[in-house]
């Protein structure tokens, strides 16, 4: 079973953990209302924790180098444990896809497009990121690298025409809430766009780079996209102060407040255009890893058979996966943080575990060198 | 083959201004572009008369800055329990669709201000279409016929309210404000929002608006206000007036002197029972006229107008603070600020702040600078008159 491989370069598969991570940053609502002005430190936290799930990741990616999360899985756990585990990733895959697919619906179908019908949107959509996905990951992540760019172009720009309405008192005290809110919100952070890179652990094998490098590459990419949300939610907090915690979308508000010198007024359509641009990349990966994971988990010769079926899939499971948009911000505050901690966390440490149990990545070797002395 | 291509494509960029969408078309002529919403109270309780202007673009256009002929702009209301409900009865009952993106002003009415507001700001705070920009204004009197007014010199009153405040906002961003930090100091647990008032000022014939002062609310009910003087020791005391100017008058003759910038520090010192707050202000100030101040010297004369301003200074700045601790509303936000910057102390005082802020000593240490004399130092006949 063999899909075709078409590899990366390391700097894609970096500015992609980037990208990937700065479309988060748009979400900030989930968890500005809990931990308030000091959201933006919050979001340093939550990096600093994630840091040692980061080494677990990648400890996976150097113990089992050509393997993705779903070989991984074949091999630590057996045949038969190591799919059902697969099959949970996948629909933990799916469901993200959806989840970031009604994101982008809600947001087009509420603010640009009032009266078109969301289903027009989300299937537009789909479609697009699905033949991005067909042709393959170098299409997905390609443009990776331009969209971080532009995203921090505009990020600058809307600092700079926002300096006027930012107040930096608004930062003060700074970190006199209760500790129960900033654990919530750091394990909000944590697992709903930092975690999600569990994700990353698929494409890993298809890297252009030597194992033992692939770390570095992966922490750089982190670390520049955590920096990003934390910029873009500073941003948020400067401007909006105390009210931050009133909006769905604050970055929205944020920008709807420029004006500069009465004439470049009401930037929104940047964050519109934003959005449209970073959901793009990352609905598109995110449904790339699950047909990839499918086609694994499957046994195919290719993904691509599953392109169409899983796109309708997806759009269908976006209009269940949550009632509305309040509901959403609920479960993603509330829920979503202890489901995905599993998915995220617990088991590639237990992957890990039973690896070094099984002392497997050594008889990989092993059973590798003799075969590569046999041949 | 080669052109097969370039035929796609051009036909994709063709496609894009050819298929716009059918859904959300809005074509200039079929919506009705909403420039300002007052909100007043009517007779019935809990009922609000909800009027917007609109814009009549072909009105604009034909007139092309002649002069009379129709109004620019048309008046629609609707009386309704909330805010919504007006919008929509308005919506439903109109040939055009309402465009509310450009809405440059929201004007409450007086009686409806001093009633509470928090019921009607959420729509504005809700509606997709509405921005938090947006100046937040309090009418003295009805909201209707300040929308209602026309002037002279713009076409759209609305948006000449908007520049009246703006133009304002040059001497003192707090004369101005927006949506977004009145619900901002709103949410604040001490701080009472300020908004600006506008009048209707009668002349004979002729009707004109002012900005005159500012509305102080207590949580969202207005309870008192602040009249031009008092708004200026506002501005003094928060250390944000510029561009404009202070007159003293003093034995010998009356100086006018320009503001050209300002700061204010705040240092609370904490004793026991009481808060004591030490305001450092500082001015600088260019002299724009002289009048009298004869057969001084130089020095002198600046020796006696650094002590004349202060005084004045502190004459508008006691004048507020006196109304404000009477009416016990924290609009200098200095609960706010013992809040971020002593949170410790703040622990003890927030239970008892309603009783703390009215027994407040103020004490103010005034700096100010005289820059400048302009571009003659004496006055023409100052030397005629010495002779």
């Amino acid at each position: 079973m063999k899909t075709q491989k078409d590899a990366i370069t390391p700097l894609q598969f970096m500015f992609s953990i980037t990208c990937f991570l700065r479309s988060s940053s748009l979400l900030s609502a989930f968890f500005a209302p809990i931990s308030k002005t000091d959201s933006w430190l919050v979001v340093l936290l939550a990096a600093a924790v994630c840091l040692p799930f980061l080494w677990v990741f990648i400890l996976l990616m150097k113990a089992f180098p050509g393997k993705n999360l779903i070989e991984i899985n074949d091999a630590v756990f057996g045949r038969i444990a190591g799919k059902i585990i697969s099959a949970i990733y996948i629909w933990f895959f799916f469901t993200l896809t959806s989840l970031n697919l009604r994101d982008l619906g809600s947001f087009v179908g509420k603010s640009i497009m009032i009266k078109t019908p969301q289903l027009v949107i989300v299937v537009v959509f789909i479609l697009i990121c699905a033949w991005a996905a067909s042709h393959g990951l170098d299409v997905v992540t390609r443009y990776s690298v331009v969209f971080v760019i532009i995203s921090s172009i505009i990020l600058v720009v809307t600092i700079a025409a926002t300096t006027d309405h930012m107040n930096f008192e608004n930062f003060l005290p700074i970190l006199r809430q209760p500790p129960k809110n900033i654990i919530q919100s750091t394990h909000i952070v944590s697992t709903i766009p930092l975690g999600e890179l569990v994700t990353i652990l698929m494409i890993t094998p298809q890297v252009n780079i030597k194992p033992q490098k692939i770390g570095r590459y992966f922490l750089a990419g982190f670390l520049l996209g955590a920096l990003l949300i934390m910029l873009v939610v500073a941003r948020d907090i400067a401007v909006l102060g105390n009210t931050i915690t009133m909006f769905g979308l604050p970055s929205f508000e944020t920008l709807r407040m420029v004006s500069f010198f009465e004439v470049l007024t009401h930037m929104e359509i940047l964050f519109a255009i934003l959005l449209i641009i970073l959901f793009f990349f990352k609905i598109s990966l995110l449904f790339y890893v699950s047909i990839l994971a499918m086609s694994y988990l499957f046994r195919l010769d290719s993904y691509k058979p599953l392109i169409l079926p899983c796109a309708a899939i997806t759009a269908a499971y976006s209009f269940i996966v949550f009632e509305s948009l309040t509901k959403h911000l609920e479960i993603g505050r509330d829920t979503a943080p202890f489901m995905w901690v599993v998915f995220e966390f617990l088991l590639p440490l237990l992957t890990l575990i039973i690896a070094y149990i099984r002392k497997l990545p050594k008889k990989e070797r092993e059973a590798r060198s003799k075969e590569a002395a046999k041949v | 083959m080669k052109y097969s291509r370039l035929l796609l494509c051009l036909l994709i960029i063709i496609s894009v201004f050819i298929c716009t969408g059918c859904y959300d078309i809005r074509e200039l002529e079929g919506i009705a572009i909403v420039t300002g919403i007052a909100v007043d109270q009517t007779k019935y309780p809990d009922t609000i008369q909800f009027t917007v202007q609109i814009a009549k673009a072909e009105a604009i256009a034909a007139k092309g800055g002649g002069t009379g002929g129709d109004s620019a702009v048309m008046m629609m209301d609707s009386t309704a329990h909330d805010v919504i409900d007006a919008l929509n009865s308005l919506r439903h009952d109109n040939s055009r669709e309402l465009f509310l993106h450009h809405n440059q002003v929201v004007i409450f009415g007086r009686s409806l201000a001093e009633v509470g507001i928090t019921s009607y700001l959420d729509a504005f705070l809700r509606e997709y279409e509405s921005r938090l920009e947006v100046p937040f204004i309090v009418a003295d009197g009805n909201a209707k016929d300040v929308l209602g007014t026309e002037m002279e010199l713009e076409k759209i009153p609305a948006i000449g309210i908007r520049r009246m405040v703006r133009h304002k906002t040059q001497i003192s961003e707090l004369f101005g404000n927006n949506m977004l930090s009145f619900v901002s100091k709103m949410m604040e647990n001490t701080t009472s929002p300020v908004a600006p008032i506008i009048k209707i000022i009668e002349e004979e014939e002729t009707k004109r608006l002012s900005l005159s002062g500012l509305a102080i609310f207590k949580g969202d009910k207005m309870i008192g206000e602040l009249n031009q003087t008092q708004s200026r020791g506002f501005a003094w005391l928060m250390g944000k007036i510029q561009d404009s100017s202070v007159t003293i008058d003093t034995k010998k003759g009356k100086a006018e002197l320009e503001i050209i910038g300002s700061s204010s520090k705040i240092k609370p010192t904490f004793d026991g029972e009481r808060l004591n707050i030490k305001a450092e202000i500082k001015g600088i100030f260019n002299v724009t006229e002289l009048k009298g101040l004869h057969n001084i010297e130089i020095d002198e004369l600046i020796d006696l107008l650094v002590r004349s301003t202060k005084q004045e200074i502190k004459k508008l700045i006691l004048s507020c603070f006196k109304v404000c601790q009477n009416l016990n509303t924290d609009i200098f936000g200095f609960g706010e600020y013992i809040r971020k910057h002593h949170p410790n102390q703040w622990e003890k005082l927030r239970a008892r702040w309603d009783n703390i802020f009215p027994a407040i000593n103020l004490s103010l240490e005034i700096d100010v600078t005289i820059e400048d004399l302009g571009k003659i130092s004496f006055t023409p006949n100052l030397r005629g008159e010495k002779a």
